[in-house]
């Protein structure tokens, strides 16, 4: 029981190690699935993707553009307006006090008088300047007059510069109301509101000036920093870079009013050239309005809105830098940029893994296909009745199959990795064996004799060839061996038999040649002895004995006539061929010549076609025309006898012919006429022991020929017979 | 020849029935002849060269020689005779019933001075006796007797 479990655990390790073996088809190669889907499919949804994408981040940046287009202009327009609004109110301010009496009165010195009235006037003036300082945090109110010297001013206010006072005389001469900036930097920056004082027609206290004419000037001073600049400086939504600009021309120049936001220290010294910028400052001062892209004076790119005032011919700018306005763009477009990413990656992560997917299932496929087939050839191989055996080049067996197995008894455990050639009983001849095949490539048809363990022994044939690896490289070889015991059985039986044949075939010749030979003494003895005892007592006995030495004599020479044609049968098929190149033509010449008296006596007519020449036996060939001449003019019917020799070029060689215009031959004895001695007619009628045409066809078979006669009762006969000749004419 | 004494004519054959035919034959013809008969091979060789019995028997002037003998075949007799010095020069005649070119060939190869088949018939074969007699004994000159 332990023995078969321990069986059974082998064979199943054999089995297992089967699909190593060298009889099984190698794996199939790896699979592989079409990869160009997969990267076609890829690059459609990426392309897609990053267009949406694209798409999407470029609406974002134009709904951004319009955005703080319209956010830049709306700013701008509150802005324009509060500066207009500033300015306007200032003016009006310069010519209230302008109109006012009290500075008429200043102007015409009605103040500086020492009365009552003026003294309190005096005050009421100086109260009145004091208010409006504080309510406007002016620096100062002045009184000039047309000489440019201060009449009054308001208590406090610093001494006016000289430029301030020449704006002065400017206005009063002009007669209109003047807005001026000055101040080395912005903070200490001021602008001056001047408007003309005239005479009003009813005052008194102006005598010597001709009315409506300016007798002098207000001038209002106030500080940039405590007025106008906040007004620029509010933002209703905070920004990192956004700015106002306010700016006017100064001869070629452009001047920044306000302090920038970006360079504070250098407002004031900061001049920019007026022409052929792209300053949003000169489209300003141009008057060109709306929201354009361009470089600001730090050469950074801005969203500038710029607009005109036209009160003082200042330019308004109102920017934001580029990079600020489109950050939400760029947030999105990185956020936007991400989730394609991740779409994409995401894709591709999918369709990889897809393609993995199907790479496992077709190659788990191929792999249950590469395992029937290997099980089918398994199965095949195994199926086969011949041993068959894989052989590596040191001669050691690699794989069998179960012919193998029963061939020499041995099981395939015991087979594998032993030396081939052990189980021959011609080891060394079974090493030429596989090394030739090694060699040459393959062996055919290689005779050895495979020992079975018992004794027993099978000739084979072996048929073996070397295979491969993948790689091309001879890995052993493949053997085949066919038993061939039973066919070597029969072939050594068939050549008993042939030569037993050959042997009874000779015996017989022998026989048949030393049986006529042999008979022909006692029968020439016979016959020697009838005719002395005819020679000497014919007479001299009865008449009896007279007739029966004449049946004697007469039988004796029919006997000798009969061993006479055996001997010449027998000779037909038994002297060697001379096989030479006969002219049939001269053949039938010669057999002419030899029959000529026959032929005169029975007026027969002989024709032949234009005769060939052959490969032949020429005294056979002789043997035959004469026979067929003969037997054509011996069974003549009562016409002369007309005998025509046919030639003709068939197939492998010629065709003869003789035929006649006899007696003709029925049908059913066209056979038994070519048999030995048969006879068709009687021995009166046409003389003859009958072995003409069996000694004819005897030559024409021995000379690979056939022979063969077509006849009617009363038609003639037309003999024919075959002679190969692979030679032309 | 002179016809002195008569011609002696050794017939190496075994049956008796062409031997009388022969002497038959002979009996007719008009040379002088005595025909000494040997049965086979050896007895002819023996009296050729007159050994035991035959130590007085004359030189046969013609031998006719049939091919199927018991005992030592006729081609060995002509051979041994055409091998001896003393012997070659009798004509030999081989009188045999062989048709067979093989035995004509051999025959011949051995020197054998004529072939002649035996014919069937009576008067053939009287005929044929009669033809080697004029021939042998009559037209051709041969050389003299014992001068071998």
């Amino acid at each position: 029981m332990s023995a078969d479990q321990s069986t059974t655990r082998s064979s199943d390790r054999l089995v297992q190690s089967v699909p190593s073996d060298a009889l099984q088809s190698s794996a199939a190669k790896s699979p592989q699935p079409s990869a160009s889907g997969y990267i076609a499919a890829f690059a459609v949804v990426a392309v897609v993707v990053v267009a949406l994408a694209a798409w999407l981040i470029e609406r974002e940046r134009s709904n951004a553009l319009a955005y703080w287009q319209v956010r830049q202009k709306a700013a701008t327009d509150v802005m324009a307006a509060r500066v207009s609004d500033w300015l306007n109110a200032r003016r009006a301010d310069a010519q209230v006090l302008a109109a006012a009496p009290t500075v008429s009165a200043a102007l015409s010195g009605a103040i500086d008088e020492p009365t009552e009235f003026r003294a309190w006037l005096r005050g009421r003036f100086a109260a009145y300047l004091a208010l409006a300082m504080a309510t406007h945090r002016d620096r100062g109110i002045y009184v000039l007059n047309p000489e440019g010297q201060v009449v009054a001013q308001s208590p406090g206010a610093p001494v006016l510069e000289a430029a301030a006072v020449s704006m002065a005389q400017a206005a009063a001469r002009q007669g209109e109301v003047r807005v001026d900036v000055y101040g080395s930097i912005p903070e200490l920056g001021l602008a001056s509101f001047t408007a003309p004082v005239r005479v009003a027609a009813d005052d008194p206290a102006i005598v010597a000036a001709s009315p409506g004419s300016a007798v002098g000037s207000v001038m209002i001073l106030t500080s940039l920093a405590d007025t106008l600049f906040p007004l620029l400086s509010g933002e209703s939504v905070p920004t990192d870079t956004g700015e106002a600009l306010l700016v006017r021309r100064d001869g070629g120049d452009i001047v920044y009013i306000n302090p920038l936001r970006h360079r504070p220290a250098h407002s004031a010294q900061l001049r920019m050239p007026l022409e052929a910028t792209p300053l949003p400052s000169r489209r300003a001062l141009t008057g060109e309005t709306g929201v354009r892209e361009a470089p600001d004076y730090r050469g950074i790119v801005v969203l500038a809105s710029s607009r005109l005032l036209p009160e003082t011919g200042w330019g308004l700018v109102h920017k934001i830098d580029r990079d600020e306005a489109m950050a939400d763009v760029r947030r999105f477009a990185r956020l936007e940029g991400g989730v394609a990413g991740l779409l994409i990656l995401a894709l591709a992560i999918v369709l990889i893994g897809d393609w993995q997917r199907q790479r496992t299932r077709l190659l788990a496929l191929q792999v249950v296909a590469a395992r029937e087939v290997s099980r089918y050839t398994r199965s095949l191989i195994e199926a086969s009745l011949d041993p068959l055996v894989t052989i590596s080049s040191e001669g050691r067996i690699t794989d069998v199959n179960s012919a193998t197995e029963q061939a020499t008894g041995i099981a395939r455990g015991g087979l594998i990795g032993t030396d081939f050639c052990d189980y021959f009983s011609e080891p060394e001849r079974a090493r030429t064996g596989y090394r030739t095949a090694f060699s040459k490539g393959s062996v055919h048809d290689y005779p050895l004799t495979l020992q079975h363990v018992d004794g027993s022994a099978i000739d084979v044939l072996y048929n073996a060839s070397i295979y491969r690896s993948e790689t091309g490289e001879v890995e052993g070889i493949f053997a085949a061996a066919r038993d061939v015991t039973e066919r070597k059985r029969v072939e050594r039986a068939l050549s008993r038999a042939a030569a037993d044949l050959a042997r009874s075939n000779d015996e017989l010749q022998q026989f048949a040649y030393v049986a006529s030979h042999d008979l022909q003494e006692p029968l020439r003895m016979v016959a020697s002895y009838v005719e002395l005892l005819a020679r000497r007592y014919r007479g001299r006995l009865d008449a009896d004995a007279d007739e029966f030495i004449g049946y004697a004599v007469d039988g004796a020479t029919r006997m000798q006539r009969l061993i006479n044609d055996l001997l010449n049968y027998s000779r037909a098929g038994t002297t060697g061929l001379a096989s030479v190149r006969v002219d049939v033509e001269q053949v039938l010449e010669d057999v002419l010549c030899d029959l000529r008296e026959t032929i005169a006596s029975t007026g027969a007519v002989v024709s032949h076609d234009p005769l060939p020449t052959v490969t032949a036996d020429a005294v056979q060939m002789r043997q035959v025309f004469q026979n067929l001449i003969v037997n054509a003019i011996k069974f003549r019917g009562v016409e002369p006898p007309r005998v025509h020799v046919s030639a003709q070029r068939e197939d492998g060689g010629w065709r003869f012919g003789v035929g006649d215009n006899g007696i003709g031959i029925d049908p059913e004895h066209h056979e038994l006429i070519f048999v030995i001695f048969q006879r068709l007619h009687a021995r009166d009628a046409y003389p003859g022991t009958g072995i003409g045409l069996a000694v004819c066809k005897r030559i024409v078979a021995r000379h690979g020929g056939r022979m063969w006669v077509e006849s009617e009762p009363g038609e003639g006969s037309s003999f024919f017979f075959t002679i190969p000749d692979a030679g032309g004419q | 020849m002179d016809g002195s004494h008569a011609i002696e004519v050794l017939m190496v054959e075994d049956n008796p029935g062409d031997v009388r035919l022969t002497r038959e034959a002979l009996r007719e013809s008009k040379v002088r002849n005595r025909l000494h008969v040997a049965e086979n091979g050896e007895a002819a060789l023996d009296l050729l060269y007159r050994r035991g019995v035959h130590a007085g028997a004359p030189h046969p002037d013609l031998i006719l020689l049939d091919l199927k003998l018991p005992r030592k075949s006729g081609l060995e007799v002509l051979a041994e005779i055409k091998a001896d010095a003393s012997l070659r020069r009798i004509p030999v005649v081989i009188l045999s019933s062989s048709q067979a070119e093989r035995d004509i060939v051999h025959s011949y190869d051995l020197h054998a001075n004529a072939y002649v088949t035996k014919p069937v018939g009576l008067a053939e074969f009287i005929s044929v006796v009669k033809s080697i007699e004029d021939f042998w004994l009559e037209i051709v000159k041969l050389p003299p007797d014992g001068s071998a």
